[in-house]
């Protein structure tokens, strides 16, 4: 037979050819390679077609008044919505904090022993704390874990309220906070509350309450006794009586002087602890003191600016602070950071001592003191300010770079659909920032609430590799957009040319005193910005083709 | 969105959920305001489109058949709703009728179109499609986007199964000698 039209090609490709006919098509194409090449290119730009037309534009209709009620607020894709808010929100801030003590050389007077919250070392240290979680029992777990849910809802929802979200979604998120903060479990069903604004709240003594107590006021007291948590919030707090559950407690002044079977998180600019607490303490502020015949029948967990620890802790010390004193007993390890830490005369550690500092002599071991274990001290190493003098770092950066390099070049021959492109205005920039930022935040809380549920250990596992790809990748995504803006980009050699060059250019850049870091935090947020999404685009490209297969023009014929 | 789902959403909005159908809407809105944007060419005219289609898809719930896929029916609303508002708007334009336009013939064998990888030729199609004429357009759209078949397209148009098929042939020889000036133009 003779060559068919390219219409009846196109028809054919379109799969709307009547049966026989196609028949007739499918027999002539096996024998003839240009109609054949022909074929496989019109359907080549039907599927072009159908992509191009279905890259979705963003939607700003709204409902038509007939049917847009107020109940639609609660349906499924913005509860999503804001529960990713909620999360991200969370989570910025006390990362955007840690950036920015980092990135600030003289830090306000008050606030300098954040910074020992932050970097490696405080990721360590959080770890460490998390391991100990484990280990300690699950009513610690749980009710940590309640105690972390209810601080994350609460600061999302600031968060949420913070980015003008509609008002539905934030008053929905206050009543989640609400209800996470009823889930730590207690003896209690109910709970009970009391609030003055200016005036004392107080759980009087001699009165029992066999329910978690929520307090908030200007001066929170607890004389009675308490079968349940106790929750306050005030500017003085004050817990003189008997708590047998956690104390959860906030507020300038926080002082714990009653006995509380459970554990003590509190926060505030002067914690003291003078009692003997059940289960741990976990204490943050400026001031902490744990007076003398204090006992932490489990362990201490301490940051803050100048932490002083006389009472006894019965299993593990674990610290972040400016100055560190250790005047009572550790039954068991004491592991910390700090720029001054003292062990005095009094102070003993059963198991060993083990702390990081700036320099040696950061660490003083009284006479008197006993260590059971051996004494480490780590020198943490400042930044070395003028690397750029060693030849050693340009070194450094090049291997760096050929690595980067040779791995997206193996990347992109073995899935070249992983290249992602280059975003066109300054607006979808500014999104991929945006979601980099997120990812880059989100991604290590997402991994420690997953971690905190045992059984997703290796997920946290898998989505850290992830991560740490990607964070790698990013910056020769950077380089990448950038090569593709040098003259001469269209040839391959020349494309990873440019890149190689780019992405020296970068490192060196990020490399630079005090301006580097922030510009990497960038170069980072934004390539993996670009990734996220592009992957998201690939995942969504693939699932939508999967799905619509079934519509395919060739089953639209036989219909 | 699953199926399932889909069903049970569907159902209620036929018995008069105004919720279950503002869920239908979150559904369908997307792909209804695409194919409305891309029949007529411009994101306000869309954005009335939609909502239109929607008011009437919502009086119409009762005759819609459920053996029947949704996004098929709702599509075919919104693109009669398109169609009805160009007609109106161009009447004098007689628009789907046979007419010879000569058009410079690429052959597909060495389509442009196949060749277009990044984003930024992309858009540039997508910019050809908008400039194309109206009475390729639109049947180019109703299948590529809308995935209706040629005797759809034909019913919504007035002209024929085979008269489809030789405006979409058309309209893809257009794009491609569009695609291959822009490219002419770049270099």
């Amino acid at each position: 037979m003779s060559c068919p039209t390219e219409l009846t090609l196109s028809i054919y490709a379109d799969g709307e050819l009547p049966e026989h006919e196609a028949h007739r098509i499918v027999a002539h194409l096996e024998a003839c390679a240009a109609c054949s090449a022909l074929f496989t290119a019109l359907e080549q730009e039907n599927v072009v077609l159908m992509e191009v037309l279905g890259e979705e534009e963003a939607v700003t209709v709204s409902l038509p008044a007939a049917f847009s009620t107020s109940s639609l607020s609660a349906s499924g894709s913005s509860a999503s919505s804001w529960v990713l808010g909620a999360v991200a929100a969370a989570a910025l801030a006390p990362v955007m904090l840690d950036w920015v003590w980092q990135a600030t050389p003289t830090l306000p007077a008050g606030v300098g022993w954040v910074i020992n919250l932050g970097g490696l070392g405080g990721v360590f240290s959080i770890s460490r704390g998390l391991a100990q979680l484990f280990v300690g029992g699950q009513d610690m777990l749980v009710s940590s874990f309640g105690f972390v849910a209810t601080l994350f809802v609460v600061v999302g929802t600031l968060g949420v309220v913070a980015l003008r979200r509609p008002l539905a979604e934030a008053t929905a998120g206050l009543a989640l906070a609400l209800l996470a903060a009823l889930a730590p479990p207690s003896q209690a069903h109910a709970a009970e509350l009391r609030y003055e604004k200016e005036g004392t709240v107080k759980v009087a003594e001699g009165e029992s309450i066999d329910d978690t107590v929520f307090l908030a006021g200007k001066t929170a007291i607890v004389a009675g006794v308490v079968d349940g948590d106790v929750f306050a919030a005030a500017e003085r707090v004050e817990i003189t009586g008997t708590v047998r559950g956690n104390v959860y407690s906030a507020g300038e002044t926080v002082t714990i002087a009653g006995a509380v079977s459970g554990n003590v998180h509190a926060a505030g600019k002067n914690v003291e602890v003078d009692t003997k607490i059940g289960g741990s303490g976990f204490l943050a502020g400026q001031n902490i003191i744990v007076t003398e015949g204090s006992d932490l029948v489990r362990g201490g967990y301490f940051a803050g600016e100048s932490v002083r620890s006389k009472g006894r802790v019965g299993r593990d010390l674990i610290f972040a602070a400016e100055t560190m004193d250790v005047n009572g007993s550790v039954e068991r390890n004491v592991r910390g950071y700090g720029s001054q830490v003292t062990v005095s005369t009094t102070g003993s550690v059963g198991g060993d001592l083990h702390v990081t500092v700036p320099s040696q002599d950061a660490v003083e071991v009284d006479d008197g003191a006993t260590v059971g274990g051996v004494t480490i001290i780590d020198i943490d190493k400042k930044e070395e300010r003028r690397a750029f003098l060693y030849p050693g770092f340009y070194f450094g950066v090049l291997a760096k770079a050929l690595a980067m390099l040779l791995m997206g070049l193996v990347l992109v021959t073995l899935f070249p659909s992983l290249r992602p492109p280059a975003p066109e205005s300054s607006k979808e920039v500014l999104r991929d920032m945006g979601l980099g930022f997120v990812a880059l935040i989100a991604t290590p809380v997402v991994m420690l609430i997953i971690a905190l549920t045992l059984i997703g250990i290796p997920v946290s596992i898998v989505l850290g590799v992830v991560y740490a790809v990607l964070l790698f990748l990013s910056t020769l995504v950077v380089a990448y957009f950038a090569a593709q803006r040098l003259p001469a980009a269209d040839s391959r050699r020349r494309l990873v040319l440019n890149t190689g060059v780019s992405l020296l250019v970068i490192l060196f850049v990020v490399a630079i005193p005090f301006v580097g870091p922030g510009l990497n935090f960038l170069v980072h947020i934004f390539g993996m910005g670009c990734l996220v999404v592009h992957l998201r685009n690939l995942y969504t490209k693939s699932h939508g083709s999967s799905d619509s297969s079934m519509s395919q023009p060739g089953v639209i014929a036989t219909e | 969105m699953d199926e399932t789902e889909l069903e049970t959403v569907l159902r209620e909005a036929q018995l008069g959920s105004s919720v279950a159908f503002g869920q239908v809407y979150g559904e369908f809105s997307t792909r209804v305001f695409g194919l409305c944007r891309k029949m007529l060419g411009s994101h306000a005219a869309a954005e009335d489109a939609t909502s239109e289609v929607f008011e009437r898809a919502y009086e119409a719930l009762d005759q819609y058949d459920r053996d029947r896929p949704f996004d098929r029916w709702i599509l075919t609303i919104a693109s009669r709703h398109c169609l009805n508002r160009l007609r109106r708007e161009s009447l004098e334009k007689r628009l789907f009728h046979d007419e010879p336009v000569e058009v410079p013939a690429v052959a597909a064998a060495s389509s442009p179109l196949v060749a277009l990888e990044n984003r930024e030729q992309r858009r540039g199609l997508l910019r050809a499609i908008d400039a194309l004429p109206e009475n390729y357009r639109v049947p180019l759209i109703l299948k590529y986007y809308g995935d209706l078949s040629y005797d759809e397209i034909a019913d919504h148009l007035g002209t024929t199964r085979s008269n489809v098929a030789v405006l979409l042939h058309r309209a893809k020889r257009e794009l491609r000698s569009g695609i291959r000036t822009l490219g002419k133009e770049e270099s």
